[in-house]
């Protein structure tokens, strides 16, 4: 068998170097190569950075305000002291905002995850089990999706006590649906694929079919809707808190209440308006970019 | 195997599915085995031959029929011993790639099996796997990449070591080749052999290349709408084919003598398969049969007679056809 014998030098030759090159480690590469990605990438970092250090990065105190200069018709523009100004209540724009970051990523990376994980155990038993246990958990995620994302965690947010903690409660409800579906759809996708008819020939059981195939080779496309449904979950945040149904404590500086308090003073300060949206805009954009080119390098056919 | 029929029932409804009619992929086929020998299956697509070769292993559950494996009625068995079972009797699939968990490295598809089963673990299992991987020509190198790494013909390799991995002694090959480079059939083809001889494997071989099931098969049955047609041993299947449908077949096969290719006449099939959801009434084949005769074919269901010792044919007129008494439509193309 010469043949055999050449195809097993080639092999020895061609990939000497490490052995792990798994689909991951590529689709890491495409994502380096990817200037989609590194902006994404960097918008996300800055706006963590932000987060986490923002009581070293703020100059003054978020919370602390001097009411003496604000009347309806002035609030007090940038200046050397105040880079972004005051707002309303005489406090450091610059510094709510910076602040404010923290208030989006714990919500974000909370509601998010705990909306994934319900969503994504809901998922694997209706994708994994299949069956009447499937329908009826399809169906009621058909109802949660029948109602708009936002009203519905209105609805919930409503029904809560007003505070973060509610907040994120909503949104993960909301999330839930999204990812039961999300996760159904890949594993039933995976479930008649030939790999899982090879392991039922070897008489591997059932759960770990489930558990150990189909389950871990249905994880990209929610890697992907993770990311993305981070920069929704921010925007619901701030919604939330536009529509006062934030944070019990007004002190606490959210960007969705912030534009929400600068209703009345939309043409005495503009600029109230525009630094916490563009706030929320970078740190949205960011996931959004690397959402997307996170999608494009983990599925093949999406590439050009 | 005895009376083997695999329905598919289709269901209609949102709520409450109720069945509205079957198709009948696999529709009461017999067919026997020998130990250490090759049973070749062949037939076009959609024939069911892939589902007959399933629900032999019972990947899909057959609606009706008995299978025996060494006396053990498969097809009744219980889920557990039906699970022990599977190590004795495995398959080979025919798009390596996909049947290859993409997330697994070579050793850890190799190791799988023996740990199902509880054959070996831990420093055994993976000696195993690296004496799997000499055994189909592999390096022991492999055993760390993943199936992505691979070319076609290297892959079948591993799936068929994986197949080989607990000892079966009946193994299904589905179109083992056909997904391969011509290049790389040979060597695949030429393996199976080779383990055949070495392990005394009993292989049913499921294709659609004549050619292919020809090499390596000693007994042959030709599947058509979900029937066996015709059923012989291989040499002489090929040198004196009965049924129509056969003869359409072996007349589509080049002849590598230029004179006799010349002369050789073609017979062309017209139409597509029938649905199997609906087969025709009669003969199966009469819809697209060149030796179709008034009133008889599209009446009566010809049953698989033996002409010959070993040689079965399922057509009412297979003696007429063989003497020339009857002629082909002038559907046929001489070429």
């Amino acid at each position: 068998m010469s043949i055999a014998e050449s195809e097993a030098r080639l092999l020895s030759t061609e990939h000497t170097g490490d052995i792990a090159g798994s689909r991951m480690r590529e689709a890491f590469r495409q994502l380096r190569r990817n200037p989609v990605a590194i902006l994404g990438a960097a918008l996300i970092t800055l706006f963590v950075v932000v987060a986490v250090f923002a009581p070293w990065l703020a100059p003054h105190s978020p919370t602390a305000g001097d009411l003496s200069q604000i009347t309806l018709s002035h609030v007090p523009g940038p200046s050397a002291e105040h880079p972004l100004g005051l707002d309303t209540q005489g406090r450091d724009e610059l510094s709510r905002i910076i602040y404010g970051a923290r208030a989006s990523l714990l919500i974000g990376v909370v509601s998010l995850s705990l909306g994934a994980l319900v969503g994504m155990l809901i998922g694997a038993l209706a994708g994994g089990l299949g069956g009447w246990v499937d329908s009826l958990l399809m169906r009621l995620m058909d109802i949660m999706l029948a109602v708009p994302g936002l009203l519905f965690a209105i609805a919930v947010a409503a029904v809560l006590q007003p505070s973060l903690r509610s907040v994120m409660i909503a949104i993960a409800v909301v999330n839930v649906p999204v990812f039961a579906r999300l996760l159904r759809a890949s594993m039933i996708g995976q479930r008649h694929s030939d790999y899982v008819l090879a392991a039922r020939s070897i008489g591997v059981r059932r759960w770990r079919i489930i558990v150990g195939h189909v389950l871990p080779n249905s994880l990209a496309p929610v890697i992907v809707q993770g990311t993305l449904s981070l920069a929704t979950a921010i925007i619901d945040a701030a919604g939330l808190a536009f529509l006062g149904l934030g944070s019990a404590d007004p002190s606490v500086p959210e960007w969705g209440r912030m534009l929400a308090d600068t209703q009345q003073y939309l043409q005495s300060a503009p600029q109230l308006a525009l630094f916490p949206g563009l706030a929320i805009v970078v740190s949205v954009l960011g996931f959004n970019l690397l959402g997307d080119a996170l999608r494009e390098a983990l599925d093949p056919k999406l590439r050009r | 195997m005895r009376g083997l029929e695999v329905h598919f029932p289709i269901r209609k409804g949102v709520l409450l599915e109720r069945p509205v009619g079957a198709v009948r992929a696999v529709d009461g086929v017999d067919l026997d085995v020998e130990r250490g020998t090759t049973f070749g299956l062949v037939g076009e697509s959609g024939c069911g031959k892939s589902t007959l070769g399933r629900a032999i292993l019972r990947l899909v559950e057959p609606t009706a029929g008995t299978v025996r494996f060494d006396g053990i009625d498969v097809a009744s068995l219980r889920p557990e011993p039906l699970r022990r079972l599977r190590a004795r009797m495995q398959m080979v699939f025919q798009d390596p790639l996909s049947s290859l968990d993409p997330r697994q490295n070579v050793e850890s598809i190799l190791v799988e099996p023996l740990r199902t089963h509880r054959v070996a673990t831990g420093k055994d299992a993976r000696r195993r796997a690296r004496e799997l991987l000499d055994v189909v020509g592999l390096p022991a190198a492999a055993a760390a990449r993943y199936p992505h790494e691979f070319s076609g013909g290297q892959r079948q390799r591993i799936g068929i070591a994986r197949a080989l991995a607990l000892n079966p002694e009946l193994i299904v090959a589905d179109e083992p080749v056909s997904a391969l480079d011509v290049s790389i059939q040979a060597q695949v083809v030429n393996l199976l052999e080779e383990l055949q001889k070495e392990f005394g494997l009993t292989y049913l071989v499921i294709a659609h290349d004549l050619a292919v099931v020809r090499h390596i098969s000693e007994t042959i049955g030709v599947m058509y709408l979900g029937r066996i047609v015709e059923q012989a041993p291989s040499d002489e299947l090929y040198a004196t084919p009965r049924h129509p449908y056969t003869i359409a077949l072996m007349s589509a096969v080049p002849i590598p003598d230029p004179e006799v290719e010349d002369r050789r006449e073609r017979i062309l099939l017209r139409g597509d398969l029938p649905s199997p959801a609906n087969p025709p009434s009669g003969c199966r084949f009469h819809t697209r049969c060149p030796f179709r005769q008034p009133t008889r074919c599209h009446d009566e269901d010809p049953a698989l007679r033996e002409l010959g010792p070993g040689h079965a044919v399922a057509c009412h007129w297979a003696e007429q056809v063989a003497t020339g008494e009857i002629r082909p439509h002038p559907t046929a193309v001489p070429s």
